[in-house]
């Protein structure tokens, strides 16, 4: 990033969109990982994207059975995590340095455009 | 010039969407059971949803956000998922009633059932969406609306006396009896006229449509004249209803009885002109609300989403409206009255308006998102007023309206 | 967080109060035709007559006219005067015959009553 500037953790990451370096929709930033130090500080240590961690801050039950739903359903590579490093830009979206096609976050997009989208009349364009 | 243009052109295809089942089944049922006296519902729905439509396109242009997005943003996933899941059901309850106006006016036109009609005219819509870029399917079916000007025809035909109108626009009043019902369609009105996925899709568009500072008076153009225009028509239906069917004692209780209401004016023509007006209005609404629904999602859990995406870079947003659009077919055929879900689905939305209202007011007041451009306080005591009042009204009157009809 | 559950918790005995009142005035409500069905009866009556002379003067399909009388019949069968549905449903009778005839005459039946 190019200038200094102050960031609240709250309000201008957490539920931010985040788009890849083509600016196409990742997700959003459902959670912040901080890493806890003995005798330093706290630091970011990653954002995540991920419907289970979002469900999670609802509610607890509602978590679970995203858990639940994620773990039957779901590949590896979840939840979503990017390092501070990759964040290239932070102002109304944040922007990241990575492909969407080679994140798991696009594991349900691509699930739908193999088994479902292909399918459908138009669909192959 | 060009400028000029897409200002004239935003206005049209406003008044010719505006008109949809919630307008011509509140409005006509209000014109026959009370004539002219419930006009100031209309006005009163009228001027918040011009307040609406303006602040979220001043949003879009201060914040580069949409409502949604901005919404998640500012008040956390928690705080939206309620009144995300209440609207997208209002949202498919209201596209239920639109799919069922389209299929009701293919029932008045051909005889065939309008159960029948739901899945082709589900697919119909769904197809549109599918394969054809959203701007040209907007304006045509936008431009095709103005069919529904038939209406302002037939009130000026039939003698409508303008201050005798004017004067029920601004003069609430309560009639001596039926006032359990009265209230409710007053409230139901409001609802019609105040579609939540009207101003959170106006804001969408605004965003696709990189809406910058130099917009901000074509917006205010845009939405006082296409909202008030648009009005106009509702207005003209009431009106004429007024008219027409209350003399003869009829009470719109079903499509069929609103037919009847232009062949005073029209003839022969009349009964075309509102199987046609009822038929395209209902189209472009249904049209408009899918892509709103879809709109919502995507902007709740972060996908891609834009209206000319090929189904094959949007898979989420697509299937998300065709699921949708499922579902709403499925609620047509279960054979429920159109007219009754119509209303019912419009009072509804009274009430769960000030949760999409009251984020969004905040929102506006924000300068973290507008800057400079926040509301006005004349804006905000305007809003929450009137979306407060119609929400408490709504949560009156939807009980007894119930127990009224048993 | 505490809070938001504790707005929800509040939220859900209010509505659960709201529901409860809701479903007390049904039961108590229900009994007996009230105002809002005389009202619908004689409207769906005069609809009736309304549909028979657009027939009439040829300014509705017969297909309309047809399904617009059953549905008229239907409601006020349904209606608290049931007797009122037989008369227009001898209407839609006499409409699908094509006898205009046997349709004035009922019209005028029963827009005397």
């Amino acid at each position: 990033m190019k200038r200094r500037r102050l960031i609240y953790l709250v309000r201008d990451v957490l539920d931010t969109q985040v788009l890849d370096r083509k600016k196409r929709a990742i997700g959003k930033v459902d959670g912040i990982g901080l890493e806890l130090r003995d005798g330093a500080p706290p630091r970011v240590a990653y954002f995540e994207s991920d419907a289970v961690t979002a469900w999670r801050r609802f509610g607890r039950r509602s978590g679970r059975w995203a858990a639940r739903m994620a773990s039957r359903w779901r590949g590896p590579g979840h939840p979503y995590r990017f390092p501070w490093l990759r964040v290239r830009e932070l102002d109304i979206d944040m922007e990241i340095d990575v492909d969407v096609e080679r994140t798991p976050a696009f594991d349900f997009e691509r699930w739908l455009r193999e088994h479902v989208v292909r399918y459908l009349p138009g669909g192959r364009r | 010039m060009k400028r000029f243009l897409g200002i004239a052109l935003g206005i049209v295809t406003s008044i010719g969407g505006f008109l949809d089942a919630g307008s011509i089944a509140t409005s006509s049922q209000a014109g026959a059971a009370f004539g002219y006296s419930l006009l100031w519902a209309l006005a009163l729905g009228t001027v918040c949803v011009i307040f609406l439509v303006e602040m979220s396109g001043r949003f879009a242009i201060a914040s580069q956000h949409t409502i949604t997005d901005a919404i998640r943003k500012r008040f956390g996933f928690p705080a939206l998922v309620v009144p995300f899941a209440l609207t997208m059901l209002v949202n498919l309850l209201v596209l239920a009633s639109e799919l069922g106006g389209v299929c009701v006016a293919l029932e008045l036109a051909t005889g065939i059932g309008f159960q029948l009609w739901a899945i082709p005219v589900a697919i119909a819509l769904w197809l549109l969406l599918w394969v054809a870029t959203f701007d040209v399917v907007e304006e045509g079916t936008a431009l095709l609306g103005l069919v529904t000007l038939c209406f302002v025809v037939a009130a000026w035909k039939l003698g409508a006396e303008p201050a005798e109108l004017a004067r029920a626009l601004v003069t609430p009043s309560l009639p001596p009896d039926e006032r359990a019902h009265y209230l409710f369609l007053a409230v139901s009105i409001v609802g019609a006229t105040i579609a939540p996925y009207l101003f959170l899709f106006y804001s969408s568009g605004a965003i696709e449509d990189d809406w910058d500072k130099s917009y901000l008076t074509p917006n205010r153009l845009i939405a006082a004249g296409g909202m008030l225009f648009g009005a106009l028509i509702s207005m003209a239906v009431l009106v004429v209803a007024a008219l027409t069917l209350k003399p003869e004692g009829i009470h719109v209780e079903s499509y069929e009885q609103a037919a009847l209401m232009l062949l005073p004016a029209f003839g022969r023509w009349g009964f075309w002109l509102f199987i046609v007006s009822l038929a395209v209005a209902c189209f472009g609404a249904a049209l408009e609300l899918s892509l709103a629904s879809a709109y919502a999602m995507a902007q709740t859990f972060g996908w891609n989403w834009g209206e000319n995406l090929r189904p094959r870079k949007a898979a989420r947003f697509s299937m998300a409206y065709t699921v949708f659009i499922a579902l709403a077919a499925l609620i047509v055929l279960t054979g429920l009255n159109p007219m009754k879900l119509t209303l019912f689905s419009m009072a509804i939305t009274a009430v769960i308006l000030p949760l999409t209202a009251m984020p969004f007011l905040i929102l506006m007041n924000d300068r973290t998102y507008m800057g400079s451009h926040v509301n006005s306080r004349f804006s905000n005591i305007v809003v929450a007023l009137i979306v407060l009042v119609a929400a408490v009204l709504a949560i009156v009157s939807i009980p007894l309206e119930i127990i009224g009809s048993r | 967080m505490r809070a938001s559950a504790l707005l929800r918790g509040r939220a859900m005995n209010a509505a659960l109060r709201a529901c409860a009142l809701a479903l007390a005035a049904l039961v108590v409500g229900g009994c007996g035709p009230s105002e809002a069905d005389w009202r619908s009866a004689s409207s769906w009556s005069l609809t009736a007559v309304a549909v028979a002379r657009a027939w009439e003067r040829g300014e509705v399909p017969t297909r309309y006219a047809r399904r617009a009388l059953q549905k008229a019949a239907d409601e006020l069968a349904k209606g608290p005067l049931p007797e009122a549905g037989a008369p227009v449903d001898e209407l839609r009778q006499a409409l699908e015959r094509g006898d205009r005839e046997a349709v004035r005459q009922l019209v005028s039946e029963l827009a005397a009553r």
